[in-house]
């Protein structure tokens, strides 16, 4: 069995309310699967239900070749965590206490350290005693990032990484996920910023209305770049 | 000198409050559960320290072990019960804690607290000392460095343990805490085992004061609503400063007005609170 999280013919629901339909992809190890799409088509969903935070899903997903369930927190444990879109700091833990609380070891090698947290995101060395609600917008969005890779997970899913960042910080986020790709961490990533996703993803799947249009291969981006912009463009 | 007594009698309920309260606040803050039923565990704690005094046991094995069957007692109706309706809406755990506080009292009740029962203070802390040049009685005292030095003890271990690292940062946000690996359910039978001891040591310790009987917990349960108010739900150190604020205001109130105007005053405090700043103090407390 090669290791991968896939997902088969899932369908997520919020009571009543069906938003995805069926979709199936799946991310190997190393890997970065882009979801892209408009606001509201079903990409954060995604990402919920594969952390158990949706009311119910139908099909499955996969982690390795065994269904996904059980509580959040076991699916963490699993090696799978999630960079929301609102980012959720701790606020009124220190920077150094949002980290250290992630922290979880690698079952071979050091994995991701607090130092590498560090010198990735120097800024957050500067502030390590400081309250993370008292963060800029992009120094939180830099914190949450550290904190799921001190997770040492397999999979880490990334909402909107960076929105509304300044460019630095838009570098330091593309930086980390770089950083993560090598240390063979399978990433899915949720964006609207095209350049992020050209320069990280390997894959590349449009999601409407709860559904994948159309997928594409880094090779066929790079090809023709253009494809992915038609996609995205609101007629 | 009515003002310096008064004064002392308010850090004394302060203290009590502080401790029922920190219980009361941290079960919000990681469970949202508003917890009904506490006013029952001080009640519960009150009597079983009669009960274990009247049976010749000294007051210091009785001040722990009080909170730590009431704490074992709080952690299992945690994992039977309010597990149950985690998540939940608001009003599913107030129906729920309610019952179980209405179950417990009935409880007490049949197990003789439908009278007031006193308990005796221990001769080591009879009497009165003097300090600062003012005559202070010692148990009062007592009670008050308890509570402070307990509060002092629960603070530092959340700030420097990693349960306490895990309890704040799930008190912050529980769903992150889960997507980061922290088993909330655990963690919450341990944090209602917490509290549960603490009301319980706070009612065998104020029991020589307040006396005991089966709904000896309820008046303190309404303070304590009202100074987790005060402080902003879920917020720890707001709750500190509210708990004193609203001992002397009800001590002082009780004083100078009588006792329905000093609730009134509190009242009124809450109300422009909860229309003004629902954050409280500090301005870190939730809103829903």
């Amino acid at each position: 069995m090669t290791p991968s999280l896939s997902y088969q013919q899932m369908s997520a629901f919020y009571g009543t309310s069906q938003i995805l339909h069926g979709i199936s992809f799946e991310v190997k190890p190393g890997e970065t699967v882009c979801l892209l799409g408009l606001n509201g088509m079903g990409k954060t969903t995604t990402l919920r239900a594969t952390m158990g935070l949706v009311d119910r899903i139908e099909g499955e997903i996969r982690l390795n070749g065994d269904a996904l369930t059980g509580p959040t927190y076991k699916r963490s444990r699993m090696g799978i965590t999630l960079v929301p879109e609102d980012r959720k700091v701790f606020a009124n833990l220190t920077v150094e206490e949002n980290l250290r609380v992630a922290i979880r070891k690698p079952q071979n090698g050091t994995g991701f350290t607090m130092d590498d947290a560090i010198r990735i995101f120097p800024r957050l060395g500067e502030r390590l005693s400081q309250k993370g609600g008292t963060l800029s917008g992009g120094e939180q969005q830099m914190l949450v990032v550290a904190r799921a890779m001190l997770a040492n997970p397999h999979y880490m899913m990334l909402d909107e990484p960076t929105e509304g960042l300044a460019p630095s910080y838009v570098d330091a986020i593309s930086q980390a996920i770089i950083a993560a790709k090598g240390l063979g961490i399978g990433i899915i990533l949720v964006e609207q910023s095209l350049p992020l996703a050209q320069a990280v993803g390997d894959h590349f799947h449009i999601i409407e209305n709860g559904q994948i249009v159309k997928s594409f291969t880094r090779d066929e981006v790079l090809a023709n770049p253009q494809s992915l912009i038609d996609m995205l463009t609101v007629d | 000198m009515l003002a310096v007594s008064l004064a002392l009698s308010g850090i004394v309920l302060g203290s009590v409050l502080l401790l029922f309260s920190l219980g009361l606040t941290l079960i919000y803050g990681v469970g949202r559960i508003v917890n009904f039923a506490h006013g029952a565990l001080f009640s519960i704690g009150a009597m079983l320290g009669v009960w274990l005094s009247g049976q010749g046991l000294p007051l210091w094995v009785t001040l722990i072990l009080t909170p730590l069957i009431v704490g074992l007692l709080g952690a299992l109706l945690d994992w039977a019960v309010l597990a149950r309706i985690r998540d939940r809406p608001m009003v599913d755990s107030l129906l729920l804690t309610f019952g179980l506080a209405l179950f417990i009292t009935g409880v007490l009740y049949e197990l003789g607290g439908r009278n007031v029962q006193i308990m005796p203070i221990p001769s080591a802390l009879e009497g009165a000392v003097t300090m600062f040049g003012l005559t202070l009685p010692v148990y009062r005292v007592f009670v008050s460095i308890l509570a402070i030095v307990l509060a002092t003890g629960l603070f530092l271990f959340l700030k420097n343990s990693d349960w306490g690292l895990r309890v704040r940062a799930a008190n912050d946000d529980p769903e992150m805490g889960a997507c980061l690996g922290i088993d909330r359910e655990a963690l919450m039978h341990s944090v209602v085992g917490v509290g549960a001891a603490l009301a319980a040591i706070s009612g065998v310790a104020a029991a020589p004061i307040f006396t005991a009987y089966a709904t000896v917990g309820d008046k303190i349960l309404i303070l304590a609503f009202m100074t987790v108010i005060l402080g902003g739900l879920g917020s720890l150190r707001g709750a500190v400063v509210a708990a004193y604020v609203v001992g002397m205001i009800i001590v002082f109130g009780e004083g100078y007005f009588g006792g329905q105007m000093a609730l009134m005053l509190l009242f009124v405090l809450v109300m422009a609170m909860l229309i003004n700043w629902p954050r409280g103090f500090f301005g870190e407390g939730r809103t829903e």
